[in-house]
């Protein structure tokens, strides 16, 4: 490695640091902000993101770093990385939110579009743990209300 | 797996990254369904820019009165619903013909320019009536500040007033006959328009666009066999300041493009076919009309080329006429390559010295009457056999088959064309070339590298 490439640490909520090359680190526009303002002394807090989402980020933006990787192999990966529990989705959606980081955020919110595609709403609620708060006349009510879309 | 405020962990998303999932969803109406999932789900849909798409082409008797109107009916339903979103991205419909139902019509026009904050309207009728007969666009749409993109087919464009579509970028219109000063009034109303489409709209005789904005213009010209009228006329095209130009369609004695002012062109496609016959085919004509739009587009970095221009080139080479020198960087040329087409691709790369990527796109076969009938079976062959080329191309760095059929070593095309190359190209030998083919249905990567 060459004695120009600087390293940041990152620290997370739960006091996990990460320690990654600048180049890697400003995929994310929130850290990029941070080191063109000239506001990071040794270490960036990132309040909003625990380490084992972290270690997923991290784990996307060195893969989309390497160097001559062909578009297959990135899709192929790309693929699994979003095979993922709906929890794991949603804490990468929150984090990729915070570090402002638009690749992983519309690949994320894709997968959960897909995964609510062409279901019911008895399975999308399933796959999403979604607590029906209405009682069966309510719900009866909006089916009724936006009866067309039920067709 | 609730989180914390008894929420589920999707329902505690932003809401605007829930909108954003929410329009990633391709059917509309199932953006409505997850009003039922949760209470905080309820009115969350209303906020989702929607995309509503109404075809009417797969049913096979759509021509008939009742599946006119019930297809009318069916958008109204839908359009009443829709009309308490906030926002409507896109909005396309796609009539049969106006016949029964013009007054719906109108009305889903007003919906677009005046109701919804449609920013995407398209309205293209299956039916071409006759030009004199095609729905009359209203009157009222003429004036909308929130559209960017609108396509408009087999419509009547008849403005009496004023046109006023400050916001549009994209306008395409196709199937459409303009009367005296149409088109410069609707180009006058879209100051901000960055791309125009015309397909086969006649009654243009002089094309001329003065914004600075209007970047791209792609024209396909009005095929005489298409019936109508046959008006004569040629179409000229001023467009100093255009930098991405596509020419398609059939052209004839009659009717064909004229370019005048294209100086700023960075992009030139000449994807038109071209049958010049009066009296007799007149080969040496079409040769020369190439020439002349070779002319025009001789500074621009990227070029492609149809089968019509491919098959041109050879005969310009077998008569010894020039091609101008250029100073393209892309050349794509499309079409099935033959043996005889190899001496006209030849002597146009030794025109074009400055050439970094070639492809060659297989996907357009077109029968070769024109050199055939210009020269004889044996007068091919011996030019081809007896011609050596020498064309320099130092800068050429990526060269590219797609949609390959049969094995490159066999074609008496590809095979001297690649020869020709490995001499005269030299940086190719850092890049090789890759070639890709399709055998039956399977796609394969092949890489000549030079030995």
């Amino acid at each position: 490695m060459s004695s120009s490439t600087k390293f940041l640490t990152l620290k997370t909520c739960d006091d996990k640091k990460f320690v990654l090359d600048e180049a890697i680190a400003v995929r994310s526009q929130t850290i990029k902000n941070m080191v063109e303002d000239d506001c990071v002394s040794n270490v960036i807090p990132l309040p909003n993101v625990n380490s084992k989402t972290m270690t997923k980020v991290i784990e996307y933006w060195k893969k989309h770093s390497e160097e001559g990787v062909s578009k297959d192999v990135l899709m192929d990966f790309d693929k699994a990385f979003v095979k993922v529990h709906h929890s794991i989705l949603h804490a990468l959606i929150l984090a990729a939110n915070f570090l402002n980081d638009k690749e992983i955020l519309d690949m994320m919110c894709q997968e959960v579009a897909d995964r609510i595609k062409g279901k019911t709403p008895e399975e999308i609620r399933k796959e999403f743990d979604i607590k029906n708060d209405f009682t069966p006349e309510e719900e009866e009510e909006i089916r009724k209300e936006n009866a067309w879309a039920f067709e | 797996m609730a989180a914390a405020g008894g929420r589920d962990r999707l329902t505690d998303l932003p809401e605007e990254i829930l909108l954003h999932i929410l329009s990633m969803l391709p059917n509309s109406k199932q953006v409505v369904r997850t009003s039922v999932l949760s209470s905080q789900w309820r009115f969350l849909w209303k906020s989702v820019p929607a995309s509503l798409y109404f075809n009417s082409e797969d049913d096979l008797n759509s021509d008939e009165e009742e599946n006119i109107i019930a297809y009318a009916a069916s958008v109204n339903r839908e359009l009443h619903y829709w009309r308490s979103c906030e926002k409507i991205k896109s909005f396309r419909v796609f009539p049969h013909s106006y016949e029964f139902i013009e007054h719906d019509v109108d009305l889903w026009v007003h919906f677009a320019v005046n109701i919804g904050k449609v920013e995407e309207f398209t309205l293209k009728f299956y039916i071409f009536e006759s030009v004199d007969f095609a729905y009359k666009f209203p009157e009222f749409a003429y004036t909308n500040t929130v559209l960017r993109n609108l396509v408009l087919g087999c419509c009547r464009l008849r403005p009496s007033g004023n046109v006023k579509w400050s916001n549009l970028v994209s306008l395409s219109i196709a199937d459409a006959g303009m009367t005296e000063g149409v088109m410069e009034k609707i180009l006058s109303g879209c100051p901000n328009l960055e791309c125009l489409e015309l397909d086969k709209v006649i009654g243009i005789h002089r094309l001329e666009i003065s914004s600075v904005k209007l970047r791209k213009l792609i024209v396909t010209i009005y095929d005489r066999e298409c019936g109508v009228d046959d008006q004569d006329y040629c179409l000229e095209i001023h467009a100093p300041h255009i930098r991405h130009l596509e020419l398609r369609g059939l052209c004839c004695d009659e009717i064909h493009f004229q370019l005048r002012d294209v100086a700023s062109l960075v992009t030139a496609v000449l994807s038109l076919n071209v049958h010049f016959v009066d009296l007799e085919e007149n080969l040496e004509k079409e040769c020369r009309y190439l020439q002349e739009l070779l002319h025009h587009v001789a500074n621009v970095k990227n070029l492609e080329l149809g089968p019509w221009c491919i098959e041109c080139l050879s005969i310009l080479e077998f008569k010894g006429w020039p091609v101008p020198l250029s100073s393209w960087r892309f050349l794509k040329l499309n079409s099935a390559l033959e043996q005889y087409d190899y001496p006209g691709i030849c002597s146009f790369l030794s025109s074009s010295s400055g050439l970094e990527t070639l492809v060659i796109d297989w996907r357009h076969p077109k029968p070769r009457k024109l050199l055939s009938k210009y020269t004889n079976e044996d007068e091919r062959r011996r030019r081809f056999e007896t011609h050596s080329f020498n064309c320099s191309l130092p800068h050429l760095k990526t060269f590219k088959f797609i949609n390959f059929y049969g094995k490159p070593s066999e074609n008496k095309c590809v095979h001297p064309l690649i020869k020709c190359l490995c001499k005269n190209a030299t940086a190719l030998k850092k890049f090789g070339i890759a070639c890709e083919f399709r055998g039956r249905d399977v796609f394969w990567n092949y890489v000549f590298r030079r030995s």
